[in-house]
């Protein structure tokens, strides 16, 4: 054991010289040490440098080496800089033009904080537009339904609406659309309204309903009163109230001998049905019955 | 930007091929015992490294070379039997002239060369290169992948077989 442990070392020109003691000793070596030394004087093949490479290159296929170097691009500092800035600016662009688009619940009004503080009330089932990040470039809004504006003082804020585009530098207002109908309403400051080529100045307490004719209403609040969960009306006929009354209250109304043309001015609550039935009723000496299938009948008491 | 050295470059290629292609067509004769199967082998080798030079980096160079000759070699051995060619395998001896030395030395000869025939490819390879190249344990396990205990395993195996085959004939 101990030799062939030796033997090991010997072969792997390892050995100590108290083994080489030890195999010396050993009368098996000689024949080991024999082999080893006959082993050692085989010729080798002498592989010829030169010749080997003109070989090979003169092989079809060492001309084309199948894995190219990948290739790098390599550009001047100056560029990847260039690069850089490119590529923030084309990403800005792209970001301040994101829309943001916000719709009010369908029965509830929804308050809207922009960038520079400017607010929107937005009244139920609205729809606003604008791009967040461009604001301090582009105070630009637009607007489905009706909302009231506080603008923040600044730049020129418009917004746009189907019908046309109302434009302030800072003051408070209401827009409403529906259909082809924009009632704009100021409350503070100075509205420019620009419809089919045509600017008209709105100024504080006038309410402006554009298309199909201008008319000019007074308002005699400091905000649209559906703000507080109200609708108001200034010389309105009967008509049009009932209707508003249906929307707010999912019920529909008949009339019996009355005159639904009749001019109303006032306001009903949006929170209670029987408030705003006699709100709208009692002025114009009316009467109103309610069945329990949502029907609300109003009638003249005294022509029973 | 620095370019790297890259087999893909003719010089580098060149460097690589002078530095590993005598050891590389050893370790091919030990294992063919022909030497012109050696020499195509090796050329084969180096013509892989050279197409396949961006994959390989010049300091894993060698032992690509090794693998793929090794790998090239098993190719051929599949298809093709190996033909016994050892007949320059011993250099006369220059201190000793006398005839019975000179016949002696001969028989000893003709006896290795069965003796080395009966060995297997391994053990074989594994014994010349360690003899004949004087290459260490530790080399040996590397182009084998193969532990330094198993590698010098191998070779005293190689041995104590010649030993015995010298022995019996």
């Amino acid at each position: 054991m101990e030799t062939k442990q030796a033997l090991e070392k010997w072969l792997n020109n390892e050995a100590t010289p108290a083994e080489m003691k030890v195999l010396n000793a050993w009368p098996d070596f000689d024949i080991y040490k024999k082999i080893d030394a006959h082993t050692k004087r085989m010729v080798l093949p002498e592989h010829d440098i030169t010749s080997g490479i003109k070989a090979l290159i003169d092989t079809p296929l060492f001309n084309k080496p199948q894995q190219k170097t990948p290739k790098v691009i390599t550009m001047p500092m100056l560029l990847k800089i260039a690069a850089i800035f490119i590529l923030l600016a084309v990403s800005g662009v792209f970001i301040t033009t994101l829309p943001t688009n916000i719709q009010a619940p369908i029965a509830a009004n929804q308050t809207i904080e922009l960038p520079d503080s400017s607010k929107i009330t937005l009244k139920q089932n609205g729809r606003i537009s604008y791009k967040k990040y461009g604001w301090p470039f582009n105070r630009e809004v637009s607007l489905e339904g009706e909302a009231y504006f506080e603008v923040a003082k600044g730049e020129t804020f418009t917004v746009v609406t189907p019908t046309g585009s109302v434009s302030v530098l800072g003051t408070s207002f209401n827009i409403k659309t529906e259909n082809d109908i924009l009632i704009v309403s100021c409350f503070e400051g100075l509205v420019s309204v620009k419809t089919n080529g045509i600017n008209t100045l709105v100024t504080p307490g006038d309410s402006f309903s554009f298309a199909p004719t201008v008319v000019n209403n007074k308002i005699y609040t400091s905000k649209p009163t559906w703000i507080f969960n109200e609708s108001s009306f200034v010389d309105v006929p009967l008509e049009a109230v009932l209707m508003e009354i249906e929307k707010h209250y999912k019920v529909t109304t008949t009339t019996k001998n009355i005159d639904v043309t009749l001019r109303y001015t006032g306001s009903f609550t949006h929170t209670n049905l029987d408030q705003a039935l006699q709100t709208v009723t009692l002025p114009l000496n009316l009467s109103f019955s309610k069945d329990s299938k949502n029907e609300v009948q109003i009638y003249d008491p005294k022509k029973q | 930007m620095e370019e790297k050295p890259n087999i893909c470059q003719q010089e580098v290629f060149n460097k690589v091929y002078k530095e590993q292609v005598q050891s590389l067509r050893n370790f091919m004769f030990f294992k063919t015992k022909d030497r012109d199967a050696s020499y195509d082998l090796v050329q084969e080798a180096f013509l892989k490294l050279w197409q396949n030079c961006g994959k390989v980096s010049p300091n894993k160079a060698k032992s690509y070379l090794f693998t793929t000759a090794n790998n090239l070699f098993l190719n051929t051995v599949a298809h093709k039997k190996v033909q016994f060619k050892f007949t320059q395998g011993v250099k006369k001896s220059q201190d000793n002239n006398s005839p019975e030395f000179l016949l002696e030395e001969k028989e000893f000869g003709q006896k290795l060369q069965k003796a080395l025939d009966s060995l297997t490819q391994l053990q074989r390879t594994a014994f010349l290169l360690s003899r004949v190249e004087g290459k260490k344990y530790r080399e040996i396990a590397a182009i084998y992948n193969i532990s330094e205990k198993a590698a010098g395993k191998r070779v005293l195996d190689a041995l104590e077989k010649l030993r015995e085959t010298i022995d019996n004939l």
